[in-house]
């Protein structure tokens, strides 16, 4: 295997890690709690640009080519604990603009105008985010510290994205198996029924969009940090549904499906059109990627709407075998139950 | 119908009701009125709900009966008027305060959580508890499973007494419409509710089980819960209801026993003489 090969592998390893962090973080807002947040793309968007202007100098040490808000040269990891501040946050006026009040259909309509939003805010600001042209020269982490060859920087962003990946996995995997995630999936099926069972299905949905924002923005902060380079054109809508149809084909509400999406089809599908010999005009192979990724959700939609790796059936075993579980059924509940 | 308030109730349906009627009630539904539009859904609806009673609600179609349930629950704001629970008021809440006060609701359509097994779905119906909190997620296993242990005893147990142990591990969707009252109603008994608001429980049940459901209601009442339920089925009315509110054009018509009603000429006109019986 040539050195040139396993740059080009090692590379996409950290791609897919990237992708399987916002898918997981997807996952956790629409395979569990059943969010259709398009504007999913804006989170990571955030997340990039804040661990952009987190480790990036004022603009005046780069001779003003660029122009943005903040440069605050910090070191790592804090741009990327930043972009999942970043994207957390701003989970918070998106759900408050797009969950409350509306309903599902419209939730979808608010989250994709917001997106539409965001793109044409962050292209007309020139001064926010340095406008369509976008930022560039994004410090990659570590750099200047360790002096290793571009294989071996890899192999070691590859080992801070397989680390992310671990944390990522370690909140969604905490989430999906708690109480706290049975509610999530039961807020995705009915509302009105959670509601009358005492729990605040906005709040809910809420939390989880923050958790799964917190989880985009580090996948953006990574991607950025690989790239050095981020802008309006690397986050338009579409991107989107490529997770999306991640997820879809993989198997939503199971993180393992997620994974399988993760693989095929950011990676599978954009990578495997990368070596397709040339043909028509210049670009027709960037734009059948979205026509096969497009077809290929709807081929899941129709004919396998739960993925290729279903949601799992958590199983409960019968009798008190728990042993030391705390009774909190009261008198009222025993008497209806029946003494035992 | 010939019957006599209490008659087919089992033993302690009386004292129960005997004593209740020394208790302020546990809810007291003033003036209430709704209107969607132009229409007047309910107006002035006036009634008592009293400790340990299944309080019936009846009424034709449109009489506006399940508006009353969605006003009490605070699926539907109430135009005017007042609910008081407790002694509180609660009129204008949104659904989850009002659940959280002890008041819960089933729906006209069973209202399960598909993608849940019946087993979750009784977990759900627990009352709010702290392993639900994003951060018993983040935290260790342990912090929560022993509670959900005790949760799970406890829907074995409402299971093994609805005898649907069996379908414990099946998903709520692959359910028949039946089953999933049955769930609806396990899941209401789960959070243990001070009042539960029934809304045609019976409705496409076939008749035998439309007994059990009736004979698990009169054992939740008689074990101190209290119910407020529309329903069309009379028959059924009559064996578990005591009082009964008559509803027509949005308006309390009367209240009483099926017995008290059944001499009403204007309750008889409205409803009872227009062929509902079935």
């Amino acid at each position: 295997m040539t050195s040139g090969l396993v740059y080009y592998l090692s590379g996409l390893a950290i791609l897919l890690g990237i992708n399987l962090i916002a898918i997981w973080g997807l996952d956790l807002q629409f395979g569990l709690a059943g969010i259709n947040n398009f504007a999913y793309i804006v989170f990571q968007a955030a997340g990039g640009y804040a661990a952009a202007l987190f480790a990036l100098k004022p603009a005046k040490a780069y001779g003003g080519f660029e122009t943005y808000l903040g440069g605050f040269n910090l070191p790592f990891p804090l741009p990327l604990i930043g972009a999942a501040a970043v994207g957390g946050l701003l989970a918070v006026p998106v759900g408050l603009i797009a969950i409350r009040r509306l309903r599902a259909d419209y939730q979808a309509m608010a989250m994709l105008v917001l997106s539409l939003i965001a793109t044409g805010l962050a292209e007309a600001q020139t001064g926010l985010v340095n406008g369509p042209t976008g930022l560039a020269l994004i410090p990659q982490p570590l750099v200047g510290i360790v002096h290793v060859t571009p294989l071996g920087y890899n192999w070691i962003f590859l080992g801070l994205t397989a680390g992310c990946c671990a944390l990522a996995w370690w909140v969604a995997h905490g989430i999906s198996r708690s109480p706290f995630g049975r509610l999530l999936r039961a807020v995705r099926d009915s509302e009105s029924a959670v509601a009358a069972l005492g729990r605040n299905p906005d709040a809910l949905r809420m939390k989880v969009l923050i958790a799964g924002g917190a989880l985009a923005g580090p996948s953006g902060g990574l991607l950025v940090e690989y790239v050095t380079a981020w802008g309006p054109s690397s986050w338009l809508y579409p991107e989107t549904f490529l997770f999306f149809t991640a997820l879809i084909v993989g198997g939503k509400g199971n993180l393992a499906g997620g994974a399988l999406g993760a693989l095929l089809v950011p990676i599978g599908i954009v990578e495997a059109s990368r070596h397709l010999p040339a043909f028509g005009y210049p670009g027709m192979i960037d734009s059948l990627d979205w026509v096969v990724i497009g077809a290929c959700l709807l081929v899941f939609l129709w004919f396998r709407p739960n993925g290729l790796l279903p949601e799992r059936k958590r199983v409960f075993r019968a009798g008190r075998q728990q042993a030391g579980g705390t009774q909190v059924s009261g008198a009222f509940a025993q008497r209806l139950t029946g003494s035992r | 119908m010939t019957t006599s308030p209490g008659a087919g109730h089992p033993a302690g349906g009386e004292t129960a009701l005997a004593g209740s009627q020394a208790r302020p009630p546990l809810l007291r539904v003033e003036g209430l009125a709704c209107h969607f539009g132009g229409v007047l859904a309910v107006q002035d609806a006036t009634f008592d709900v009293r400790h340990g009673t299944i309080t019936g609600l009846i009424g034709p179609n449109g009489a506006g009966k399940s508006t009353v349930i969605n006003l009490i629950s605070g699926s539907t704001r109430p135009g005017q008027g007042s609910v008081r629970f407790n002694g509180d008021e609660i009129a204008g809440q949104r659904p989850h305060e009002i659940a959280h006060r002890g008041i819960v609701r089933t729906f006209q359509q069973a209202n399960v959580f598909g993608g849940l097994t019946v087993l979750e779905n009784l977990l759900v119906g627990a009352a709010p508890w702290r392993g639900e909190r994003v951060s018993s997620a983040l935290g260790r296993k342990q912090a929560w499973s022993a509670t959900q242990s005790g949760l799970l005893d406890q829907a074995w147990d409402i299971l093994r007494r609805f005898g649907l142990e069996g379908i414990a591990n099946d998903y709520a969707r692959a359910l028949s419409g039946g089953q999933r009252r049955l769930v609806e109603l396990m899941r209401a008994l789960m959070a243990q509710p001070a009042l539960l608001l029934l809304d045609e429980p019976m409705a496409g049940v076939h008749p035998a089980l439309a007994a059990s459901i009736a004979d698990r209601l009169l054992e939740m009442r008689d074990a101190g819960m209290t119910m407020l339920m529309v329903e069309h089925e009379l028959r059924l009315v009559e064996k578990l209801c005591d009082p009964v509110v008559v509803m027509a054009r949005g308006t309390v018509l009367a209240e009483g026993s099926m017995a008290e009603l059944q001499s009403n000429q204007e309750v008889v006109d409205a409803y009872l003489g227009g062929g509902g019986g079935g």
